[in-house]
This record gives C-alpha cells, structure tokens and sequence, in this order.
C-alpha cells in the first residue's frame, strides 16, 4: 500500500518495483508496463531539466486523450515541476489566459501540428512559450547525470484552472502530499484494478482515473480520443472490464437511460459535479446491483473528492454526497462561523487532508477562501466551499448546491437544485436544468429547461409540469415559464451548459385571450388594477392586486360572467387563463350580484348592523368614552379661508348623508334620521391659543363627546397659535371608517377650491346613499335562522373556525389586568420606512400575498416570541364595500373579522406568511357576518376586563391616498390620540405614497391600554415590530424565533 | 452571505506559522495558531495588505526545505 506522506514520484517508483511487467497505462492496442512508462518518464523529466525546467515550475500539457498523456504527466512530476492541464477545445484566447495565469513558460503537446498552432496563437520568440512534442522528448536518450534534484511532499503536482465567478479563470495549486493521501484511501480497495480515464485532464477527476490506478498497481485505461457518447463509453466499460470511473451525473442519466446496467459487471460508478437525480440512480442500482453508484462530492480545492456515499438506497430527498474520504474533516457552519443546528442547511467548510496551497499567484483570493480554522487549533486553514448541505440524522451530508447558485428573488433564497429535483423526481421528465433570467419588468424570474422522458411531448405539456410544480412548492419557486428541450447542452467538463440553452420561449407573459371568458378576465383584471392591458398569464397579485381589489374583481367578474368565484378561486388561480379555466365547469347562475340601488323610501331608516352595535356602545359607555371618535389632524401650511372652508364643509355634508345622520332613540334600539342639508349645522370652529395650551385643547376637542341622537358626527375645529394652524377634523365611527377619508378629503378639497374661486362644487351625485346599503345588506345577508341564509352559511365557518380559541391573548404587561376595563389609552406612532415596506411588496408578490398578509404574519410571529402563545387571534377591520358604487361614499361600512394564526413549531416566515394567507381567505371570504353576531354566535365568556374574541387589532389602510388639498398645498392627516382604548393594542397601518407615486412608508399608530402597558414597554414593542419585518423581509427562510428582536441581540443560529 | 465575502464588514488579517494569510471576519474569534496582522479594517485594506505582504504563496516549511527560492509566486 502507499504510504503518506511521500512524494507520487516516491510512491510511483515503489509500484514500479512491484509490477515491473503489469500494464499501467493502456488505450486499444497501445500499453506501457510500469517500466516502460517509468523508463519514458524518465527521458522526458530529463529532457524537462535539460530545457531549463526547476521545482515548481508550471509545465502546460496540451493533449488528445492517450497513453503520452501519462508520460507527460509523471515525467513533468519528476522533474520536480507541476503540471497545468490545458483544453484542447478552448479557443486561443482562453488558452492564452490560462497560461499566462500561471506563468508558464513550457507547454508540451502531442504532435507537431498543434505545436505550430500555440505557437501561432502564444507567440515564439523571447519571452514566448516554449512549445514541445512529447514523443520527441521521450525519444531522446540523455545521460543520467541530468537527472532532476528529488522532490519535497510540499511541492506543487498540479495547477487545475477553474473558472472564476467574474470568468476569469484560477489556478488551484495542489501538492505532492495531497495526491499521495488521497490515492492511499481505503475505499479505492478493489476497484483501483483497471480505472478508466475518460475526463478531461483540466477536470480533476482525471487525477482520480490516473494517479489512483497507479499509485496503486493498477491499469490506466485510457478511453478513446474525441468526444465520447454513451454508447460508446457503456462498451468500452463491459469490454475493458472496466472496475470504476468516474462520470458526471448530466452523463450518467443519459447513460443510464438506455443502459441501466451498464455496471453491472462489477464496476463502480463515482458520479459527482452535480446534483446526482434520484431516479436514475434507483433505475441503476436496480439494473446495475448493489455497490455500483457512488456518489461523490469534492471541489477542486481540496483535491479531487472531499467526500462519498456509497448508495444503497434512494429515498425522497437528495440522494446524500455522505462522509469524508478519509483526513478530510467537514464542518457545516452559520454565517457567522458556528456549525449549525442538526439537520439545518449550512455552509460546508472542508479541512485536513487535500487543503490546497491556494490559487497559484492570488494571494488575496487565497486568503479569503482558504482561511484559519477556527476548530482545528494548531494553525491550520479550511477551505470554505461555498456550497450548500444538511447533516442528515445518520450523519450522512446532503447536498443543496450551490450558496451562489441560491439565486435570491422577491427576497427569497432559492435553492436552483431543489426546483430541478421537483421537475426530475417526474417520471415523464428525463432530465431538467433551472436558471434565472433577466424577466423584461427589469427583474430576474425563473426558467427551467426540461427533457421528456419520451419524445414529442409538447403542446400543454409544460403548462401542466409547472401546475403540478405549485403543488410542491410555494409560488416563489415556481418557474416562470418551462422550456422543452431535447438535451440539455453540456460543457467540456460535463456540466450544464448554461450559457447553450436555448432562450426561453415564453408560453406565458403576454398570450392574448383565446376566449370569451379569459378576454373578460383580462379586462376585468385590467380594470380592477388600474394597469393597461393583461395578459392571460398574469398574475392577479403580481400586478399589484391586494385583498380589497379581490374582492372587487370578484364582484366585477360575478357581473361579467355570471359566475362568482370565491376569494379562494382567485388566490388558487390568479391568472385569467387559470380561473377562466377554473369556473368553466361552472353553471352560470344568472344571481350577479347586485349592488345596493338607490331605494326611493324616505321616513325612518333602520341602522345597519355596524350602526346599531356602535350605537348600543354608545348607549352603555354614555358619553364617556371618545373611543369611537376618529380624530383627525392636519398641520395646516397656508391660511384658510374660513368663509370658503364654512361652505365647502355644508357642501360636503349636503353630498354625503352619512355626516348629517342623526341616530334618535327608538325604545331599545335608534334609527337613522337624515336631517336636511340646511339643517345639518357644520361649520369651522377657530379657536386662538397659545402655543403651549395647543395640546390640551387639541385633546379636549378630541374627547369632546357627540350627542348622536340631535348632533351630526363631524366637528372642525382650527387652532391657531400664531405660530401654526392646526385643523382637527373629529368624525364618529357610526358615520365614517378609514376608507371613507378618501372621498371626504377629495370632495372637500375640490368644495373648498371652487368656494374659494366664489364658485359652486361640480359634484357628479352620487348613485347610492348609505341607508340604501343598510337596506341592501340586511336583505343581502337573509335570516340567520334560514340555513339557506347567507347569514347562517358565514356564521356556521365562524362558529367553526373560531372553536377552542383562547379567552384572552396572554400577553406580558406592566400591569396585571383590571378585573373591568377602564378604556383609558395612548398612542405610540412608528414608521416602517418606504425602502423596507417596497421590500415586504417584494416578499408579499413572491409568496403569492398581500402586504396585509406580511404584516399580520409578522404581528403573530412578534405577539408569539413576546409570550402571547401559539394560537394567535388578532381582529382586523374589512373595507364591507363590495361594490365600486360604494367607493365614493363617506359612511361606517367596515366590519371586523378574525384571523386566527397557528404559529406552533417555529415556522420560518415563509411558511407563517402561507399559514396567514391560508386563515386569511376563508376569513375574508366570511367577512360579511356583522362583528355583533360573530361574537353572539362564537359565544366566548363574557368578560369586562377585555374585548370579547380578539384583544389586539391590526388594520391596514392602503387605499388611493386621502389627503386634504388646500390652495394647491397637499396636507396629510396624523391620528390623534383619543385618550382611550378599545382593545389591548391597535395597530392601525397607513399607507402612504412617495413623492414618484411608488408606495411610499407606512405610518403605524398604535393605540395600547395605558392600564396594561407602559409606553416604554409599546415602544419596544413596535420597535420589534419594526426589526421583526426587516429581518424576515431579508431572509424569509428563517424560522421564527432566530429573528434578533432587539438591537444588541445577534440571530440564534 | 458568506461572512467573508462581506464588502462591508470589517476584517482582520491573520498569519500562521506556514506564513499562509488569512482574511478572517472581526466578529469572531481569532483562532489559536494564527496571529493578526492587521485588525479591524476594511475588506480592501485587508485584501490590499495581503497582496501587498504574501509574496510567496509557498509553506514556510517548504521554503525551508528547499534551498533555492525561483520565480515562486508567478
């Protein structure tokens, strides 16, 4: 056996002593004896010296496939310098580079005709590249005395060039010592006997099929020159008697293909370079036998394999890259260098045995990729791979490619590997290759290339690969579109060719209606998104859609088409060309849904649902509690007229009824009054103050009680100070919700421009009022006795979705709960700035939702790391207005719903976004019940200490931007503080828009019970918020609790 | 991301007995065996200095052993 460490010319000479006549290299009818090819090394290491080769000098070796590829090898060793294979495929210029990259002077070839064309191309003369034949140095016959000085263990065997991540090509400088320890393996017993070399010599598995063999007394066979096919290479395994090689997963599929068993004379396969497919090795092991298939990985870096896995049998996942090859030590570490949990996915660092000298004239690339090991102790470097694994339960690794390979999309890590697995693990897919490329919206998306098992498949096909894709993987995962292709075009080395693949054809982006169905869909879709044309392939959701516009394209699709589909339908299938699929098979049930009309009855009006819960608060808390006020401030830059501004505000109170509604007493319940515009007295109050008794005013005017049943719930007051006008606008919630500000700000910034150009305000009338909605929903939802109701259908899903939840959120306070709830409250006001929320879109798009869905995972992720449970239940308000008609309507259409989030098992956020998505549909979908009758139907105790189902609240508001236009001046609202609270925290969400229309920051108000909390305690709080969203936003594949919640907290590994 | 591939993190420059260069990531520990060169500065400085110092990539050991030094770097 050979002993390391030594030199291979050491070792080489031993096997010499021992297999004098044995072959030891050999291709058709041409063989060497260990002697013969000892003697012709011999020569041609002399004749080395004898041109001015010294130790460490690089020599090229420019050759066809052949038995003097070996001479040329062993005598470059012996004469003490190092050999830099070069391919005789690369065109001038790479050759060029390559050896120019490595300094060397001396390149030898394998016949007079090459030699003149890199001459040609590498220039003679001084300084040029000498250029030698090898049979002709072999030839010749020197006296012994010029022979080479012996060699050390450290010095250089090899340069293999690889090529960079900017292209340019590295030289990997391997030692003597590394090679020797690598072929004095243990797993080579056996079948080193007759090794066939068919890879390239710049790929370093030609090390393997060279020097294994003869450092161990075995037989190079040295397959036919040219470029080999599989056939070709199945009959020159049977009739050389071939007892291992190795080959490239990309050959070994095609191989195994046609000839399963093409081991099955006893040969081992080493498979390695790329991910090995499950399905061809298990067709193998079946045909082949047991112990055929190896499959090994190893970077060039750490000479030739680093480690093996004999394959026994193939399971679901990635068939394992196994253990190290002996001396070689694996470390699978963190970003920040510690070695990762069980079974998490690392960075495998490798050291010991192999570690190269570095990259031949690079120190500082050197120094970067082979760096101290922290583990070893004595001084020693590990070479950091920059690939991928997962240390399975056995100890076995598993490969995930590469860390740059793991293309990042919409903030996604994506492994390229685990998406062609899926394709793969298809029987009627024979092969499939992934790849990003540039999308035409100026991003990057996903395109993967797939060779059929048989022939022809084509037409939907691929179509259908992909559909069968989501139901592996979530959406970010999935291709953009999918290429047929009849091979997969590979490099010299074996590996994909990427830069050969065809451009993709896009099936998708941009296919025109092929029907009546999908051309309505895309006008709907159009429509609804405000975007200029729709293909049939888009998606809802990428083009910007949100939970408010699905449920309006819904509406508006049930209009078109006459079928409604669900709020599922379209999160199942958000395309045109999906759902128009999707509700084919569905009768068209002529119910459109119809939208409130305008009913011509005028007397008392019934409140709605929404009305008569707040106005039963209203009737209990007295006019105590100013928690339904909606206080509204603006920091005014220009003055006001206030004689324009008394006009415009009865103009706006003529034009919605809603703010001269009165709600009058009608024994245990009110109705709705509508007074007449004259009568409806809402006018601008200016009051002149200090500076410093600004605040307590602005407060007082905000808690000031309504009396609902004679006064209209709008006041304006503006205070001025001298130093600035503050405008406070306070609204009661029976009269208005968040997406009422839009048209309340629009119309009177339009009342004031005309009153103050001494004109009358061109409104167009609006076609519904909102008691017409009240009628209209109280028949829409029917009797909640009539099972048939759409009251009793939703309230069913309630009663359903919402067993066992927890009585209350247990969340750590400052304060130990009052046995009754005081109300008392404040708010604290944070930002999640524009960069980041553009940031959490991105996140939304690619994980197939919304950005209320990214915020409200995150809130559940927050409450449940801060000790609120797993079984999170957080309320949150839905716009109610179905119909566009009711867009431009001020009134109280909003309605509560509950999302209920199962944050058990410590989910990465990916996985919490599709757990929130998935509560968040059927939730939205049964949004209509009024909150009222949720609770009566759910039926939680009853408690005064806290809000019945739901004690924290997250509302986000992102409709068009509702500001207040004065004099050309825009002025955006703030939330006041109202001094009360509703539930324990209230996270109330606005959108805003940048200054180029882009979505701009969100700007959150967080209300919280004084009596619970502190406010340094909801600083914190929203502070984590904050950092919680940023931190998933860039690494989404994390599970939740590595977040660092605090800013001296580094992540948990 | 790879930690040391950081372009904005901070770096120290490490050396070992071998002579061999290491880039190594200022958040951690500075491992036994190695000495510093340079410390907490930033990835182009560092990677300037070891361009700068490490002239020749081969072991010390091996230079030792071997009397004539020739053209060993490129």
């Amino acid at each position: 056996m050979p002993e390391a460490p030594g030199t291979i010319t050491s070792v080489f000479a031993a096997r010499v002593g021992e297999n004098k006549d044995s072959t030891a290299v050999g291709q058709g009818g041409t063989a060497l004896s260990y002697r013969e090819l000892d003697e012709k090394s011999d020569v041609l290491a002399r004749a080395l010296t004898g041109l001015g080769a010294a130790p460490e000098d690089r020599v090229g070796i420019l050759m066809e496939r052949g038995v003097d590829v070996v001479v040329a090898l062993l005598g470059t060793l012996k004469a003490g310098c190092a050999y830099a294979p070069l391919d005789i495929r690369s065109p001038a210029a790479r050759l060029r580079t390559v050896i120019e990259e490595c300094g060397t002077r001396l390149v030898l070839v394998d016949s007079p005709e090459r030699a003149a064309a890199l001459r040609d191309s590498c220039g003679g003369g001084p300084g040029g590249v000498d250029v030698r034949v090898v049979g002709e140095l072999a030839a010749r016959a020197l006296p012994p005395a010029a022979g080479p000085p012996p060699v050390h263990p450290q010095q250089l065997a090899y340069v293999i060039h690889t090529s960079g991540s900017t292209g340019h090509p590295k030289g990997v400088a391997i030692s003597h010592q590394d090679v020797v320890a690598f072929a004095a393996d243990a797993c080579w017993a056996g079948i080193d006997r007759r090794v066939l070399l068919q890879s390239p010599l710049e790929f370093d598995a030609s090390v393997y099929q060279i020097l294994v063999p003869l450092l161990r007394g075995g037989t190079v066979v040295v397959a036919p020159p040219g470029r080999l096919d599989a056939a070709q290479l199945v009959r020159t395994l049977a009739e050389e008697r071939i007892t291992s090689t190795f080959l490239t997963p990309s050959m070994f599929n095609v191989m195994t293909e046609e000839s399963p068993d093409a081991f099955a004379h006893g040969c081992q396969v080493w498979m390695g370079g790329e991910v090995a497919s499950p399905g061809a090795v298990a067709r193998t092991l079946a045909a082949s036998g047991p112990g055929s298939v190896v499959n090994v990985y190893g970077p060039t870096e750490v000479t030739v394999f680093a480690t093996r896995h004999l394959v026994t049998e193939v399971g679901d996942g990635p068939v394992p890259i196994g253990s190290a090859l002996a001396g070689v030590r694996t470390r699978v570490l963190d970003e920040e260098l510690r070695p990762v949990g069980a079974g998490e996915v690392g960075e495998l660092y490798l050291a010991g045995r192999g570690v190269a000298r570095g990259y031949w004239g690079r120190p500082a690339l050197t120094a970067g990729r082979f760096v101290a090991d922290p583990f070893a102790g004595d001084g020693s470097r590990m070479y950091r791979t920059g690939d991928l694994v997962r240390r399975r339960g056995d100890g076995l690794l598993e490969y995930f490619g590469r860390q740059d390979n793991q293309v990042k999309l919409r903030g996604f890590r994506i492994e390229l590997g685990e998406i062609e697995h899926q394709l793969t693990r298809r029987d009627e897919v024979a092969r499939a290759a992934v790849v990003t490329l540039p999308d035409h919206h100026g991003g990057h998306h996903l395109v993967a290339y797939v060779v059929p098992a048989t022939p022809g498949a084509g037409g939907d096909w691929p179509a259908r690969l992909l559909d069968a894709l989501r139901a592996h993987l979530p959406g970010h995962m999935v291709p953009a579109a999918c290429v047929v292709v009849e091979r997969l075009p590979l490099t010299n080395n074996g590996k994909l060719d990427v830069r050969a693949l065809p451009a993709p054809v896009f099936e998708g982006a941009g296919r025109a209606p092929r029907n009546r169905a999908e051309r309505l869909l895309c006008e709907v879709f159009a429509d609804v998104l405000g975007v200029p044309g729709v293909g049939i392939d888009d998606s809802f959701f990428a083009l910007g859609g949100h939970s408010l516009t699905a449920t309006r394209a819904a509406a508006a699709v049930a209009a078109a088409l006459g079928v409604r589909p669900g709020l599922e339908d379209l999160f199942a299938a958000p395309t045109p060309a999906g759902l128009a699929a999707r509700l084919a098979d569905r009768p068209d049930t002529g119910a459109r849904l119809v939208g409130p009309a305008a009913a011509p009855a005028d007397g008392p009006v019934a409140l709605s649902h929404a009305q008569r819960r707040l106005w039963l608060l209203y009737q209990l808390m007295a006019d105590a509690d100013p928690g339904y006020h909606i206080p509204l401030v603006f920091r005014l830059s220009v003055p006001v007229d206030t004689a324009a501004f008394d006009a415009a505000l009865a103009d706006v109170t003529a034009r919605h009824e809603s703010l001269r509604t009165v709600f009058p007493a009608d024994g245990e319940t009110a109705h709705q009054r509508i007074l007449d515009p004259a009568d409806a007295e809402v006018r601008l109050t200016v009051t002149d103050c200090r500076p410093a008794a600004l605040d307590a005013l602005l407060t007082a005017a905000v808690r000031a009680p309504f009396d609902l049943e004679t006064e209209p719930p709008l006041r304006v007051t503006l205070f001025r100070t001298g130093e600035e006008q503050v405008l406070l606008v306070v609204l009661h919630h029976i009269a208005a919700d968040g997406w009422s500000f839009t048209p309340l700000f629009r119309d009177l910034s339009r009342a004031y421009a005309a009153r103050r150009a001494g004109a009358v305000p061109g409104f167009r009338p609006l076609p519904v009022r909102y008691r017409d909605h009240a009628a209209w929903q109280r028949a829409a939802l029917g009797d909640r006795d009539d099972p048939g109701s759409l009251l009793a259908r939703q309230l069913a899903h309630w009663r359903t979705a919402l067993a066992g939840i927890p009585l209350c959120t247990p969340l750590p306070g400052d304060r130990p709960r009052p046995e009754c709830a005081g109300g008392a409250g404040a708010v604290v006001e944070f930002t999640v700035p524009a960069e980041l929320r553009r940031e959490l879109d991105e996140l939304g798009r690619a994980a197939g939702c919304t950005l209320f869905v990214v915020l409200q995972a995150a809130l559940a992720g927050l409450l449940t790391r801060l000790g609120g449970g797993e079984d999170i239940v957080v309320g949150t308000p839905t716009a109610g207005r179905s119909d566009p008609a009711l867009d431009d309507l001020v009134g109280f259409f909003v309605n509560t719903v509950v999302l209920r989030t199962d944050t058990s098992g410590n989910p990465t956020f990916g996985e919490l976004l599709r757990r929130v998505r998935e509560a968040w549909i059927p939730a939205y979908a049964h949004q209509d019940v009024p909150f009222d009758l949720l609770v009566e139907a759910v039926n939680p105790p009853r408690s005064l200490a806290h809000h019945p189902v739901f004690q924290i609240a997250f509302g986000l508001l992102n409709t068009e931007d509702s500001a207040l236009e004065l004099d050309g001046t825009t002025h955006h609202w703030r939330l006041a503080g109202t001094g009360s609270a509703r539930f324990d925290l209230a996270f109330d969400a606005v959108s805003r828009t940048g200054a180029d229309g882009a979505p701009g920051e969100l700007d959150i108000s967080l209300e919280y019970a004084t009596e619970l909390f502190d406010r340094a305690t909801v600083e914190r709080l929203a502070d984590r918020y904050v950092r919680l969203l940023r931190a998933a936003a860039a690494a989404p594949d994390r599970p939740l609790h590595t977040y660092a919640l605090d800013p001296r907290e580094s992540p948990a590994p | 991301m790879n930690p040391f591939d950081d372009e904005n993190g901070t770096f120290k420059v490490l050396v070992n007995s071998e002579g061999q260069y290491s880039l190594w990531p200022s958040f951690a520990p500075v491992p036994p065996g190695w000495e510093v060169r340079l410390d907490d500065r930033a990835r182009a400085e560092c990677t300037a200095h070891v361009e700068e110092h490490w002239t020749d990539l081969r072991p010390a050991s091996l230079v030792a052993a071997t009397a004539a030094a020739p053209d060993s770097r490129s």
